[in-house]
């Protein structure tokens, strides 16, 4: 690589046109979406529920300042008798009187949470918060086979530890309650001070047994720290106050975030569309023939594409308070845009291809990035995406390396084996070739295949393609019960890594790198195989990002590390002597397929198919 | 550029057993051809024949399947081959929204030409293309003036061998006749030029040496007597006052009688001489490279 060659061909690319888009129009419409999204960030986004319900009170309402800080309600000082110009009118002395409709009730009720808040944010700035927090909850949140419990449950015990043992003698540690959610109200004066407390759940039975107690006892979360860490939270417990049962959800971390896509989205057309224009009349091929390499041309064409994105992710992380964290958590999914829109540019062969590809890939990342994201701090899946890392440095809910490395990783080593697969085949033939898309792909894999060692390379490469199909599965499965789900997720998993073991040996033959012989097959699928057993034993992130704690997560993964089953049973043995070669063989079926063509190999791999998944269904029935 | 690393002083250009297949197809089969420093080779051939696949592989635009190429004493692995080597495509593919000169300008950079040299060659090859326009944007030129800007840029780095495929195509006639005169002039300077062209008589004006290829094959090869002399023929023309058998009236009082047999012509003219008639003139008339190209090309071959 010549930097200065590099650097030549970045600054061409900054002063030409980028294909049929319009530099000028790129630029207004990245500064546009660049404008929307820090305002987005700088002054928030109204929620849909604003000022949804008219609310009245008296002049010197004490309710009036709680009822002002909830933005779902339209507070207006109304005397009593113009209460019926509102959906709800809160007197005096706490009474609710609502219109008799769904509107007026649901007015109550936010009225309730509105007080309920403010109460809790009063507490919250108290002294002593041993006063205003006398009892410790220890929520339990339970797996999802016992989620037939409609109720919540709450694990509660003294807080006090050591002198509040003895004035808690009529609450005994770890014991289980049940409380409906019917919000507190709590009366509070106009100094914030709390007046009477009057607990409406029926079924509440908390007691205050820590009236005593020292506040340097108390363990307090923000409302952002009581959603537990994805790798412990499911039977796992962590210390919240009822207050805060309900765990919000990001919402404008996630505007941000989903924001934070729309310039990827148009930065990676524009490159695109700058690199087809190579191919337009063949134009490329000047620089083709240059001293230039194929690495000097792609780097110095993806170069401004790729600072122009960190630079407005940058920004727009500066605006909103994102670290560097963020920014370098956020790199993989840029390099996955600009990877799949350089791989589109030299697969189609008109623009319409290019829309369509571009399309399609950008929507895929998008749906990958963005899904999982929603259930960031509630949901260990939520660790699989970029996102969740700029959302959780948002709010400041601390970093763990695990995480980081599951959210970049798969998406770094994809991207950047797309851009190397894509540039190593960036040659005139392959780029102004007319053939079918398919025979464009298996070039490019058989492009890759020299000598039988790089059978095991390519194999190995297949794991972060492979690992990102099988996490958009499995987004895709998480909603639908294990019962239905994991017999699916078993077979589709199957199918994804067979496949993804034997392309490179299928292009190879097709391309006649690979000699037809059973001997050359069979000893190509087991090196393929081997490949990607090791690379999947590296990639155990998987497993160290807790997905592996959800059902459909241990199924998928299963095999990623070490066997849980041993050799107890002539069956568990039989499964541990064959699990380092299960891949090898199962590629090996596949490879014999091969021999007869296309058909061959598909009929290949639903055997091998069939062999991973008998596999794989042993072991869940004898041990899981 | 005339310091060659091997002792390939003589051959600039070495091609052995090149060979090229597209999937099933071969388009260039086993050719071999040498080209010596400051020689003019034309490859000729019907479309298809593989004379622009043969041409790219010199360029190093596109892999040989097999074969070798040696450039200047480079092999065609070799990424210093591309700093020897001036190719200009059939077409014109240029950056439509850059000047004619900043385009020229880029692609000195990219062959890392000092500034000032590189204006100085951006200067005189424009001049002596007679390309006075160079500052307009390329999209508003025309197909010539684009050619030029083409044919200066293949020229930017002063390299040791000019690779031209088919250099006046789609031009008018007056830009033809500058764009050949000007390859004639780097030809009397002394540049290797490998070029292909569908008007042979550009081929026979510039070539010291033809090439013809048909169906991925070379069919011959060598200077322009010797393919003459190999396939060539020569006509005898004897023009006399009387007609005698087989002659050919050309006015009144003149006839001509031709053969292609050198011996028959004395036999001719001896049969005149008996029959009183007088020899007015006998003339030569030998092949032209169409006339063998079409020859070769249409033996056994009824589609071309």
């Amino acid at each position: 690589m010549n930097i200065s060659r590099i650097l030549r061909i970045s600054k061409l690319e900054l002063k030409r046109e980028s294909g049929i888009i319009n530099k000028r129009v790129a630029f207004i419409v990245l500064a546009s979406i660049v404008l929307i999204t820090g305002t987005v960030t700088v002054f928030g986004v109204s929620s849909p529920e604003e000022n949804m319900y008219s609310v009245g009170v008296s002049q010197d309402s004490i309710y009036e300042p709680a009822l002002n800080e909830h933005s779902s309600l339209d507070v207006r000082v109304l005397d009593e008798t113009d209460k019926d110009t509102v959906d709800a009118y809160v007197l005096d002395n706490g009474e609710i009187q609502v219109i008799d409709n769904k509107t007026g009730r649901l007015a109550a009720n936010e009225i309730k949470e509105a007080v309920n808040s403010y109460n809790y944010k009063l507490m919250r700035n108290e002294r002593n918060t041993a006063a205003a927090f006398p009892v410790r909850v220890e929520v339990q949140y339970l797996s999802p086979e016992n989620e037939d419990l409609e109720e919540e449950t709450i694990q509660t015990e003294s807080q006090n530890r050591g002198t509040q043992e003895s004035d808690s003698s009529d609450f005994k540690s770890g014991e289980r309650i049940t409380e409906n959610k019917e919000p507190q109200v709590t009366q509070t004066e106009n100094d914030g001070s709390s007046l009477t407390e009057e607990t409406r759940g029926e079924n509440t039975e908390i007691e205050d047994s820590t009236s005593s107690q020292r506040s340097d006892e108390i363990e307090t979360v923000t409302p952002q720290e009581q959603v537990p860490e994805s790798n412990e939270n499911l039977n796992s417990s962590g210390t919240i106050t009822p207050n805060e049962l309900n765990p919000p959800l990001p919402f404008e971390s996630l505007i941000f975030g989903f924001a934070l896509l729309l310039p990827l989205n148009f930065i990676s057309q524009v490159y695109s569309s700058s690199l087809i224009t190579e191919r337009d009349n063949k134009k490329g091929e000047m620089l083709l023939v240059s001293p230039a390499s194929k690495y000097d041309i792609i780097i110095g064409k993806t170069l401004p594409y790729l600072l122009l994105s960190i630079l407005i992710v940058g920004l727009l992380l500066a605006i909103a308070g994102g670290s560097f964290v963020s920014l370098v958590g956020i790199l993989p999914l840029i390099i996955m845009f600009l990877s799949f829109a350089f791989l589109a540019s030299s697969f189609a062969r008109s623009y319409k291809e290019l829309s369509f590809f571009t399309l399609g890939s950008s929507v895929l990342i998008t749906v990958f990035a963005f899904i999982p994201a929603v259930f960031t701090q509630v949901h260990p899946i939520s660790s699989i995406t970029p996102l969740s890392i700029v959302i959780t440095d948002l709010q400041n809910s601390g970093f763990e390396i695990r995480r980081f490395l599951m959210g970049t990783i798969p998406l770094f080593f994809t991207g950047s084996v797309v851009f190397v697969f894509g540039i190593e085949t960036y040659e005139q033939e392959f780029l102004f070739s007319r053939e079918s898309l398919s025979n464009k792909f298996f070039t490019m894999i058989a492009h890759q295949v020299v000598t039988i060692r790089s059978l095991f390379v390519l194999g190995a490469l297949s794991i972060p393609f492979v690992f990102i199909a099988e996490l958009l599965v499995l987004t895709g499965l998480i909603s639908i019960p294990g019962l239905f789900s994991i017999p699916v997720l078993l077979v589709i998993l199957a199918v994804i890594e067979e496949v993804g073991k034997s392309l490179p040996i299928y292009a190879g033959q097709k391309y006649a790198k690979i000699e037809d012989s059973v001997k050359i097959l069979l000893i190509c699928g087991f090196v393929s195989g081997l490949g990607f057993f090791f690379a999947e034993k590296i990639f155990v992130l998987a497993q160290q990002a807790g997905l592996n704690s959800l059902e459909l997560g241990s199924a998928a993964f299963m095999n990623s590390l070490l066997p849980a089953f041993s050799g107890d049973s002539p069956v568990g043995l039989l499964l541990l002597i064959l699990w380092p070669f299960l891949h090898s063989i199962t590629t090996m079926i596949s490879a014999l397929g091969m021999r007869k063509g296309r058909v061959g190999y598909i009929i290949g791999i639903g055997g091998a198919t069939v062999v991973h998944v008998g596999y794989n269904l042993t072991a869940v029935m004898i041990y899981a | 550029m005339s310091d060659y690393p091997s002792s390939l002083e003589h051959n600039v250009v070495e091609i052995e057993n090149l060979r090229k297949e597209y999937g099933n197809t071969v388009a260039v089969s086993n050719s071999s051809f040498t080209v010596s420093s400051g020689e003019v080779l034309g490859i000729v051939g019907p479309n298809g024949s593989g004379k622009t696949s043969t041409l790219k592989m010199i360029a190093g635009l596109i892999e040989p399947t097999g074969g070798k190429i040696t450039i200047s004493g480079y092999s065609s692995q070799d990424e210093e081959i591309a700093n020897h080597i001036g190719f200009l495509p059939e077409e014109s593919p240029l950056y439509e929204d850059m000047t004619g000169v900043s385009y020229l300008k880029f692609f000195a950079n990219l062959y890392e030409v000092p500034s000032g040299k590189a204006d100085e060659r951006i200067q005189l090859w424009l001049d002596r293309l007679r390309l006075d326009d160079r500052n307009i944007k390329i999209g508003n030129m025309s197909k010539g003036m684009k050619r030029k800007i083409a044919i200066t840029r293949s020229l930017i780095n002063d390299p040791d061998v000019l690779i031209y495929d088919e250099p006046a195509s789609g031009l008018d006639p007056l830009s033809t006749r500058y764009i050949m005169d000007f390859i004639e002039e780097l030809k009397e300077e002394g540049k290797t030029i490998i070029f292909s062209a569908h008007n042979l008589y550009h081929v026979s004006d510039l070539c010291d040496t033809v090439v013809m290829m048909r169906d991925g094959e070379i069919i011959t090869k060598g200077s322009l007597t010797e393919i003459r002399e190999n396939h060539g023929t020569t006509e005898y023309q004897v023009y006399s006052s009387i007609r005698i058998d087989g002659s050919e009236k050309i006015s009144s009082d003149e006839f001509v009688k031709k053969t292609h047999d050198v011996d028959e012509v004395d036999k001719i003219t001896e049969q005149i001489e008996n029959n009183g008639g007088e020899i007015i003139e006998i003339q030569t008339e030998k092949s032209s490279l169409e006339d063998i190209f079409l020859g070769i090309n249409t033996e056994g071959n009824n589609e071309y």
